[in-house]
């Protein structure tokens, strides 16, 4: 049902007993969404994604996605995962090698059990 | 032929990577059975770019990455180098078991160091086996994006890449038994548990298959923290005396550190007992026997801890038949070498779809 209340259209919902009328005003709600629609910052939004999911600055990579489909997390996790060359560090060699002793016949059952399961 | 190329002559393809907020460790297996495993520390010391930086590491062989604009001092070095000039604080590539969303770049330092530890594939395509972490029940967050990012790291490396959740890779490096109503021995069935640094991964599998798994946050970080924060001990001390001489069965009451580990110990216990309790009922799942439960991770290392697993978790409400309670063979290296057997069975695999 609707109703002129101070000048403004509002529509009346039938209050339960005991309760007050509480008018739903209508408002231009629709206008707003569409201009802040037209200010979404894509490359923002790209930043702050990527700070929050482990950080890395995507300013030169072009990141052309409006965040709206499935595949955009894909192509996020492809671009972190880059490998990039550091001319000045010297970690070709880290490691330390530890050596365990293991029965080859019972990890060769490991291996033939495990070859016969799924993903 | 070159000594790399013989050591690689040696080595079966199929490779692996525990991936661990602690600890990187890389494993391969080698024609009479051996695991070759290599293992690095995962934390880094920043350091601005100036010419006493500069200087400091021309002179010495501290291992680190440089970036744009900061050093990164990588692995056992940065600790050496914060106890030697006695400031700055070492940050980690990783948090609770997943890539560390504070530090900027923590994803492009860690693969840094992976591709160092991992080296290149031994023939083209390999296998190779990373260990996720299952999404923890106790943190709004999943493991998709990381597993989404590790996974097209290792690929670019020239990898054929798969995940592997951390439990499962213990449950295949140490083989739980069950044991039937009717005396029968079922392989690859029981519960494996990882206690790492920022997490404790869990898994209940039945002939090698997972039927329920999950992860918990709060884990060996997290008693080091508490422990530090109610004695005032700094961290880096805590963390000595706990992997160093901590013995969970003769607490020694004079000294305030190993007693409050014992208690963050149990509480940690308890909570993880707890869990399994909780998520079994949920399931309304039965076991037909007596399962045995494997447990491994560097926060399982120190002496008695698998005692007061066991005592704790015989007086628990468990709804199942607990057999024993097993120590890993090789705690430390477990999820390693158990995600490389599954690399090599999906080697395996692959010849015989080939043929």
């Amino acid at each position: 049902m609707s109703h002129i209340l101070n000048g403004k259209n509002i529509l009346v919902i039938k209050p339960e007993p005991g309760r007050p009328l509480n008018p739903i005003i209508e408002t231009k709600t629709k206008t707003i969404i569409k201009e802040t629609k037209s200010e979404i910052d894509i490359n923002a939004i790209a930043q702050a994604v990527v700070k929050a999911m482990g950080g890395r600055n995507f300013s030169n990579n072009n990141v052309n996605d409006d965040f709206t489909g499935s595949n955009s997390m894909e192509r996020m996790a492809d671009i972190m995962s880059n490998i990039s060359n550091k001319d000045g560090s010297n970690i070709d060699k880290i490691g330390i090698i530890k050596e365990t002793k293991r029965d080859e016949k019972e990890t060769n059952n490991t291996i033939d059990l495990l070859s016969q399961l799924g993903d | 032929m070159s000594e790399k190329k013989e050591v690689e002559s040696e080595l079966k393809p199929g490779v692996s990577v525990d991936v661990g907020t602690s600890f990187l460790v890389t494993s391969r297996q080698k024609k009479d059975g051996t695991f070759v495993n290599k293992f690095y520390r995962n934390c880094l010391l920043p350091m601005d770019i100036n010419d006493e930086s500069t200087d400091l590491l021309e002179r010495s062989n501290y291992f680190h990455i440089k970036t744009k604009d900061q050093y990164f001092v990588v692995g056992e070095d940065a600790i050496s180098l914060v106890s030697a000039i006695g400031k700055g604080e070492v940050v980690r590539c990783m948090r609770d078991g997943f890539l560390n969303p504070d530090l900027s770049s923590s994803s492009d330092l860690l693969f840094d160091i992976l591709s160092s530890l991992v080296g290149k594939p031994i023939i083209e395509g390999e296998n190779l086996r990373f260990s996720i972490p299952a999404s923890p029940i106790d943190r709004d967050v999943d493991n998709v994006f990381h597993k989404m990012v590790l996974q097209g790291f290792f690929t670019k490396l020239g990898y054929d890449a798969k995940p592997i959740n951390e439990a499962m890779a213990v449950g295949f490096n140490d083989n739980p038994i069950m044991k039937g109503s009717d005396g029968q021995e079922v392989p690859l069935t029981g519960i494996a548990i990882s206690f790492g640094a920022g997490m404790q991964n869990l898994v209940l599998l039945f002939r090698g298959m997972s039927l329920m798994e999950f992860s918990c946050t709060k884990s060996g970080d997290h008693i080091d923290e508490m422990v530090s924060k109610v004695t005032g001990v700094s961290k880096d001390k805590v963390i000595r005396i706990k992997e160093r001489s901590l013995n969970l069965d003769k607490i020694d009451d004079s000294d305030r550190v190993s007693v409050a580990l014992g208690i963050y110990y149990d509480e940690l216990i308890s909570r993880v007992i707890h869990n399994i309790s909780n998520k079994f009922k949920e399931k309304k799942g039965e076991v037909d026997g007596m399962i045995e439960i494997v447990v491994a991770g560097g926060t399982s290392l120190p002496l008695g801890f698998c005692k007061r697993f066991e005592d704790k978790v015989m007086k628990s409400d468990i709804p199942f038949k607990i057999y024993r309670v097993r120590h890993s063979q090789a705690p430390f290296f477990a999820v390693s070498q158990g995600a490389c057997l599954r690399a090599q069975s999906d080697y395996k695999k692959a010849l015989g779809n080939r043929a």
